[in-house]
């Protein structure tokens, strides 16, 4: 939902870590994009190629990797990971667990030439 | 080609300055609760409801985040207590920096708390920090009981589920001791309060938990 705002983020990040990036263009960026983090990375990609018209990263193609949904059993603390909410856990069958991952909004590199 | 590791969060600059934030509100000693459900939950009326029993014996604060109008702090402005508006003009979360420009409208050093009203969305703000020291998401029982389960991270990243418009149940299906269970289901540790801006239910005991809270929060900042 709030695409716009992190294609901001991640141009301006980019920016402001590498003011002095001797390259003669960013070919692409790889992100990790968490399941519940919210973004469609079509809707991303869409605002990164408007917003950074002009800028080094303009005509840059963004890459995801997709983060899983990890969680911890409340009970037994075994970790697994869940493609929604309607999991129990698959060793002690109890309900009850605590998000650990899957909100991640990372920029793991970029490639440049 | 040539692979350039970044390994950074995108969010990093808003963390930043909610982690500044933080210091400030610590340093003021004011209690920080962001507020966020989905819109017509009941935020602001919960706020107004909670101001008539916690203030004037405690100071309270008021940020309003809104995407288009200034309506819900002119409701709070009546209280005449401190409120700070943020209008968004079409982003649909409260961000660290908007936070860090508000609380200069703000007397902080002479609160004992202060709100912050996000705008009504229940995905991204639970994305962006804003340096509080609780979450509390409000969840009215006119939005059926899967609301938990359909927004793991905003209930999984909060301490506090206000169960809203309880006075609606006789006349509405909904299975709150379901509800409970889906919330509970994310976030075992959650605590859960029944209220109504109606008939005032559960309202007393929400304002409990925040007097604790900040009576426990000064306690440790004292002993530390």
């Amino acid at each position: 939902m709030h695409e716009a705002t992190i294609a901001k983020n991640i141009i301006e990040l980019i920016q402001t870590e590498f003011p002095e990036l001797n390259c003669k263009r960013i070919y692409s960026v790889k992100l990790r994009i968490g399941e519940l983090s919210g973004i469609y990375p079509e809707s991303l990609e869409y605002y990164f190629q408007e917003l950074s018209k002009n800028t080094i990263l303009e005509n840059t193609k963004l890459s995801f990797e997709k983060a899983p949904i990890k969680v911890i059993c409340a009970v037994c603390s075994t970790i697994f990971e869940i493609i929604n909410m309607d999991y129990d856990c698959p060793n002690c069958k109890n309900s009850q667990f605590n998000i650990i991952g899957g909100d991640e909004l990372e920029i793991i590199n970029m490639e440049v030439e | 080609m040539e692979i350039i590791t970044v390994e950074q969060k995108i969010l990093k600059k808003n963390d930043e300055i909610a982690a500044d934030l933080r210091k400030k509100f610590d340093e003021a000693n004011v209690f920080v609760i962001n507020m966020v459900s989905s819109p017509g939950s009941g935020k602001t009326s919960i706020i107004e409801r909670t101001l008539k029993i916690i203030s004037p014996a405690l100071s309270v604060g008021v940020i309003e985040g809104d995407i288009q109008t200034s309506i819900d702090a002119e409701r709070i402005a009546q209280f005449n207590i401190p409120v700070a508006q943020i209008i968004t003009n079409g982003t649909c979360h409260l961000e660290a920096r908007m936070i860090e420009q508000a609380i200069n409208q703000l007397p902080l050093k002479d609160l004992d708390v202060l709100f912050i009203e996000n705008v009504g969305n229940l995905v991204c703000p639970s994305s962006y920090y804003l340096g509080e020291h609780a979450k509390v998401v409000i969840m009215s029982v006119t939005e059926g009981e899967d609301k938990p389960l359909k927004y793991p991270a905003m209930f999984s990243k909060s301490c506090v589920l206000l169960m809203n418009k309880t006075d609606l149940l006789p006349h509405i299906i909904f299975d709150i001791t379901k509800a409970k269970k889906f919330a509970l289901k994310i976030n075992p540790d959650l605590k859960i309060y029944e209220t109504s801006c109606y008939d005032n239910t559960g309202i007393m005991q929400w304002c409990d938990w925040i007097t604790n809270e900040l009576k426990l929060k000064r306690c440790k900042s004292t002993i530390g």
